[in-house]
């Protein structure tokens, strides 16, 4: 990416500007959510789209998605021996910590809960699809989910209250009303991510 | 990715450089002899394209209601956002041949990148 004002080349997986005036600079990423359009729709009915110019009813990267020899544009290099390069994963940074979620590591329903680097995250499949991840914690203390006794929300075993973890929000109990903070999730193929995270973990 | 410094007014202005992975057909069609750049971090980097050769969407248009189910298939693909109670989406088929958009939501400066 270059930006017009100063012409800076920016990195735009990891946000940091590499090359001119801006050098250095790191631009904040935001978390969204990659779904598909009937999801979406449902849960936010009011939603803007992006107008599109003209009729577009596929990817033009379908072939190249599927693919398992295309990497990237050409000498493009990446850790082989550790997964497939078109293995998709979904990355999580944190500081100077990196993980890589392999894509069939995350069914709907199940929480990931794990260190990355100091820090205690959560990762789930939400029910649309997407991959969230959090910082579990309120204030200084960690907190560890479980199901709760209903099936369809979870609970902490710290205080025993419950959340809906898709949004990161406490419902009630003790908790009610906290937000864990969101953490940007980047679905990405094995070889791009690790370029970029060269340190990265990777979920097992 | 990481939250070390927001540089807001820098997000307004961003073109797509091509110098990773996404456009590989048109790379490979009619690509002039790739550029070095410069070495970042013991890596060449090389200038495919010239600059917004895949224009960046600058002054987006946004609908909704029945004029953005119109437009959109039930299993499109798409990045969606929701900040001060407003919703927006972009489909990624879209993208494609964009690659970023410069928008605001709730006041601040965004660009979408994919």
């Amino acid at each position: 990416m270059q930006d017009k004002e100063t012409g800076s080349f920016w990195d735009h997986v990891t946000g940091e500007a590499l090359i001119g005036e801006l050098k250095g600079e790191r631009l904040k990423s935001i978390p969204v959510v990659q779904t598909v359009w009937s999801e979406w729709v449902s849960a936010h009915p009011k939603t803007k789209v992006l107008k599109k110019e003209e009729e577009i009813t596929s990817s033009v990267y379908e072939d190249y998605f599927k693919d398992p020899d295309r990497t990237g544009i050409f000498r493009t290099r990446w850790q082989m021996e550790r997964l497939p390069g078109k293995n998709l994963i979904h990355g999580i940074s944190l500081g100077p910590h990196a993980l890589a979620v392999p894509d069939d590591k995350l069914k709907t329903g199940e929480l990931l809960q794990r260190k990355l680097g100091e820090q205690d995250i959560l990762v789930l499949r939400a029910s649309d699809g997407g991959v969230r991840a959090f910082l579990a914690k309120v204030g200084d203390e960690v907190l560890r989910f479980e199901s709760d006794s209903t099936g369809s929300h979870y609970a902490d075993k710290e205080t025993g209250s419950a959340w809906d973890l898709e949004q990161g929000i406490c419902l009630s109990g003790k908790l009610r009303g906290e937000e864990l903070r969101q953490l940007t999730v980047t679905a990405a193929f094995w070889f791009a991510w690790s370029t970029f995270y060269p340190n990265t973990d990777v979920a097992d | 990715m990481q939250h070390s410094r927001i540089a807001g007014i820098m997000l307004a202005g961003l073109v797509g450089m091509v110098w990773m992975l996404l456009s590989v057909e048109e790379a490979e069609a009619q690509r002039p002899e790739p550029e070095v750049v410069a070495t970042i971090y013991g890596d060449t980097m090389y200038q495919v394209l010239p600059a917004d050769r895949i224009p960046a969407i600058s002054d987006p248009v946004f609908v909704t209601g029945g004029e953005a189910a119109k437009q959109m298939s039930a299993d499109e693909p798409i990045m969606g956002l929701v900040s001060a109670g407003e919703a927006k989406a972009y489909s990624l088929w879209h993208l494609d041949a964009h690659e970023i958009v410069n928008d605001v939501i709730a006041d601040t400066p965004i660009a979408v990148a994919w």
